[in-house]
């Protein structure tokens, strides 16, 4: 999914102002260069990405030019200092080339470091540095405070705040701010959530399982689901499954027949991995339905019809890119999340 | 450990999946058994197991999902096994994984089978066996990779058995590849004698071109967006160009085109399908019968060609021997099984004219070749000139005046393959002092734009069958429209056959014969190169 962008150009700019004047300026020297290429800018999204620290803002960095090729963006990392006395605003603005075959695709990336009072007036710097008529995506990167994720400024300056609820120490407090925030906002909020991305191969082979018809009559059966994952309390990602099943059953709140498990993480780092299994079983616990990671592949075994169904798919836990460039194939907002988080955070209570 | 078990309280529908509603890539079928007629044949191995295995590993094929192989040779369930999984290795899409495939191949098995009830009977004993082990509640569907004349013996023998019914809530469906027929006559009795034992509905005549992703994309461009739309038309199209280059020869079908010819094996299905994907009105919704009712409207709307008129609005050609792609290649004469004096064409060129309102005065040029210098399929929709040039005659304009017929007509051209993707060609000023006015394409690469792996095209047709969706599949009228035009012309060839001494009329490696270049140039256009 991801190719390697090269920088092509890199220049230092003091100022807002200043950095729009040097990215104009990048611009003309690339179509002044002289490799014979034609310089095509096309760009599909503006992406803010707001980090709390030099590593979130690497990361972001990092991310958002290896999708540069998928989603062409101009991308704009902010790295806040409020607490520093002296105010300014330093910006690196490059021109990030990826090469596919005959084809270069260049991202712009304005990377700003904001010291001082202007980083509480972050929207007022970014405002005048993104392309108009096309969407913006705020990516809230990390763990920061929601507050000012779902400030109004934020909120009316984005179509979308991308953020992953499963970053939080508390994935409980998280899911209910969210779930908060969509009450609060009654349909004015757009929310892309890594979590719930990374939930999207399990929602999609637990529902084809249901699919047959005569797997559906079993649905009416199912008295336990039990989802377990890895860490020392329920994942965020185990919660949003727990609340798409709870809302997509229609189970009565405070009623649902759920157990959450969480399973010890092994000593070397899992990294993004999150869920472990999952399964249903009707009352008699005759018949189940069960889905596991493997080796390299997400397996389900299946009763529910009589004969016993396995099958496997090959499922490598995506990396960030992946998730990211997966979200941002979707513009629209994801009508089953939700209910999914808001229900979650029912749960996590 | 947080427990929160408490009895369910609203459980859901008994007929309704609730955890399906909503999600955005979930396309799954019912159970049900595949069964490929000659599944020991090349289509088998290079494609339809290749596409099978993809679909399983996207996780797009039922629980229970079978494949039965019915084919000539004996041969075991397992070498049947060890032979796909090569297959699929040197074949597929994906890359082959031990567990994907391992679940894959319990649903594969192997049967040999002839066309009557008895031959049969090994077939209705696998889909037997597949219903009460693997779940497949009698859904089958029938992949009729078989010769021609296999057709309709084995429709019949199926008949015979009473594999054709479909029991209560369950499918029975057929795919079946071209030819459908070699002209109107044998294509109506086809059809005819395929309605004796299944209905229209159950009848999928599958045509590898509409399932490619740029194909279906014609669609999503013209109606998708509200710029073209409105310039589709005569009034503002000169004329429409639809090529298929093939680059290769007929490479040891020799025998088999000797039957066909170019006219049949290209014009009549793939060219005429987009045809009438570019001519046709604007969908009122995607349904399959409405997208095919469009597409019949628009094959009726070309005008009858009569048969004495088939030499004037056709060029036959056939390569000789040539240079393509750096090697040499023999004339088509000097290809196994075919005869040294033929005069089968290799090459048709064409002008189609299209009766109705839209289209009237605008003329389709088709075209298709083999061993002709690219493998190329693309359709190019040209455009008026603009009416008047304001840049000639103005004392300010020194240099480089320009004419009207020197600004070139906008181009509209859509790539099918390869590179699939769409260019618009337009006139710019050259940067200077100098008013001067060249071309310049605008390029939208579908690889690049997405860049992410199509599916290929029998992946998306047989995962479609699978789920009882018609749409990219050619329905009878269709069938029986296209080879109206197509009967016709062959009519007029047959009683002006060429002279055997006209051909080979092109070389290998060139675009077709000179009369080509002339039969557009006469309607003062030109081909466009691919």
């Amino acid at each position: 999914m991801s190719h390697a962008a090269f920088v092509v150009r890199t220049m230092h700019a003091s100022g807002p102002r200043d950095v729009g004047r040097s990215l104009d300026a990048l611009h003309q020297e690339m179509v002044h260069s002289a490799d014979g290429l034609p310089y095509v800018r096309l760009t599909v999204l503006n992406v803010v990405a707001a980090c709390i620290d030099d590593h979130d803002a690497e990361l972001a960095t990092n991310v958002l030019t290896s999708i540069g090729a998928r989603h062409p963006a101009r991308v704009i990392v902010i790295h806040a200092h409020p607490n520093d006395d002296e105010e300014s605003i330093e910006a690196d603005v490059s021109l990030q080339r990826t090469s596919l075959g005959k084809h270069d695709v260049y991202t712009e990336v304005m990377r700003l470091e904001v010291h001082g009072e202007p980083a509480y007036h972050l929207t007022s710097i970014v405002q005048p540095l993104l392309i108009p008529d096309i969407p913006t995506d705020l990516w809230v990167v990390g763990s920061p405070r929601l507050v000012q994720a779902f400030s109004d400024d934020a909120v009316s300056l984005c179509d979308r705040i991308i953020l992953d609820s499963g970053a939080f120490q508390s994935p409980a407090v998280t899911l209910r701010r969210i779930a908060t925030e969509y009450e609060h906002r009654r349909g004015r909020l757009t929310i892309g959530d890594i979590a719930w991305e990374r939930t999207r191969p399990w929602r999609e082979l637990i529902a084809q399982a249901f699919d047959p018809p005569a797997a559906r009559a079993w649905l009416q059966r199912v008295r336990s689901l039990r989802i377990d994952s890895l860490g020392d309390r329920p994942s965020a990602q185990a919660w949003l499954l727990a609340g798409w099943i709870a809302a997509r059953m229609g189970w009565a709140r405070g009623a649902e027949p759920i157990v959450m498990g969480a399973v010890p993480e092994p000593l070397e780092s899992s990294g993004p991995v999150c869920l472990v299994s999952m399964s249903l079983a009707a009352e008699d616990d005759i018949r189940m339905l069960e889905v596991e990671t493997l080796e390299g592949a997400l397996s389900i075994v299946s009763d529910v019809t009589g004969g016993h169904v396995r099958r496997t798919m090959p499922y490598r836990v995506p990396d960030l890119v992946t998730v990211m460039a997966r979200l941002m194939d979707e513009a629209r907002d994801d009508p089953l999340y939700p209910e999914a988080v808001t229900r979650a955070a029912a749960l996590a209570r | 450990m947080i427990d929160t078990a408490l009895p369910v309280s609203r459980p859901p529908e008994r007929d309704v999946n609730p955890l399906l509603e909503g999600l955005r890539e979930a396309r799954i079928p019912q159970p049900c058994a595949i069964v490929i007629f000659g599944g020991s044949g090349d289509l088998a191995k290079r494609k339809l197991i290749p596409a099978l295995y993809a679909l399983a590993s996207d996780g797009l094929l039922p629980p229970g999902f079978t494949v039965i192989a019915a084919g000539r040779t004996h041969i075991s369930d397992d070498e049947f096994r060890t032979a796909m999984r090569a297959d699929v290795a040197r074949y597929g899409r994906v890359e082959l994984r031990a567990d994907v495939w391992d679940g894959f191949a319990e649903g594969l098995r192997y049967v040999t089978f002839g066309h009557d009830h008895d031959g049969l009977e090994p077939v209705a004993r696998a889909l037997r066996e597949a219903d009460e082990t693997r779940g497949t509640a009698g859904n089958r569907v029938y992949y009729f990779s078989v010769p021609p004349s296999a057709v309709l013996p084995l429709a019949d023998g199926l008949a015979a058995a009473g594999l054709n019914h479909e029991p209560d809530g369950s499918f029975v469906r057929v795919i079946v590849e071209k030819p459908f027929g070699r002209d109107l006559a044998t294509a109506r009795e086809l059809n005819r004698r395929l309605h004796d034992v299944f209905g229209e509905d159950q009848i999928y005549r599958i045509d590898h071109y509409l399932g490619k992703e740029s194909v279906q994309n014609l669609l999503v461009f013209r109606f998708g967006n509200g710029i073209f739309e409105p310039l589709w038309n005569r009034q503002y199209v000169d004329h429409v160009q639809i090529t298929v280059a093939e680059s290769i020869g007929v490479e040891g079908r020799g025998a088999y085109y000797e039957e066909a010819g170019a006219l049949r094996d290209i014009v009549q299905n793939h060219i005429m399908q987009l045809a009438a994907l570019v001519g046709m009105e604007p969908l009122s919704n995607f349904r399959a019968e409405t997208v095919r009712d469009e597409k019949v409207k628009l094959l009726r709307a070309i005008r009858p060609i009569h048969p004495d008129d088939a030499l004037s609005l056709t060029v036959r050609g056939q390569y000789g021997p040539g240079w393509v792609d750096g090697e040499q290649v023999p004339g088509y004469r000097g290809e196994p099984g075919v005869a040294t004096g033929s005069v089968r064409e290799t090459f048709v060129a064409m002008k189609i004219d299209i009766d109705n309102w839209r289209w009237a005065g605008t003329p389709f040029y088709l075209r298709t070749g083999k061993a002709l210098p690219k493998r190329a399929t693309e359709i190019v929709i040209q455009f008026r000139r603009v009416p008047h040039s304001p840049f000639v005659g103005h004392a300010a304009l020194p240099a480089g005046l320009v004419p009207r017929d020197a600004i070139d007509p906008n181009l509209l051209v859509v790539r099918i393959q390869p590179d699939e993707g769409i260019t618009l060609r337009f006139s710019a000023k050259v940067p200077g002092q100098a008013l001067r006015i060249r071309t310049v394409n605008m390029d939208f690469m579908y690889g690049s734009a997405f860049l992410k792996e199509s599916p290929d095209a029998y992946e998306r047709l047989l995962l479609d069958c699978m789920l009882g969706d018609p749409t990219l599949f050619a329905r009878v009228d269709e069938v029986e429209e296209a080879w109206r035009i197509c009967t016709a012309i062959l009519d007029g060839w047959r009683a002006h056959p060429p002279d055997p001494a006209d051909f080979p009329n092109y070389e290998a490696g060139t675009w077709g014969p000179p009369e080509a270049d002339e039969f557009i140039r006469r309607d003062g256009r030109v081909w466009h190169r691919p």
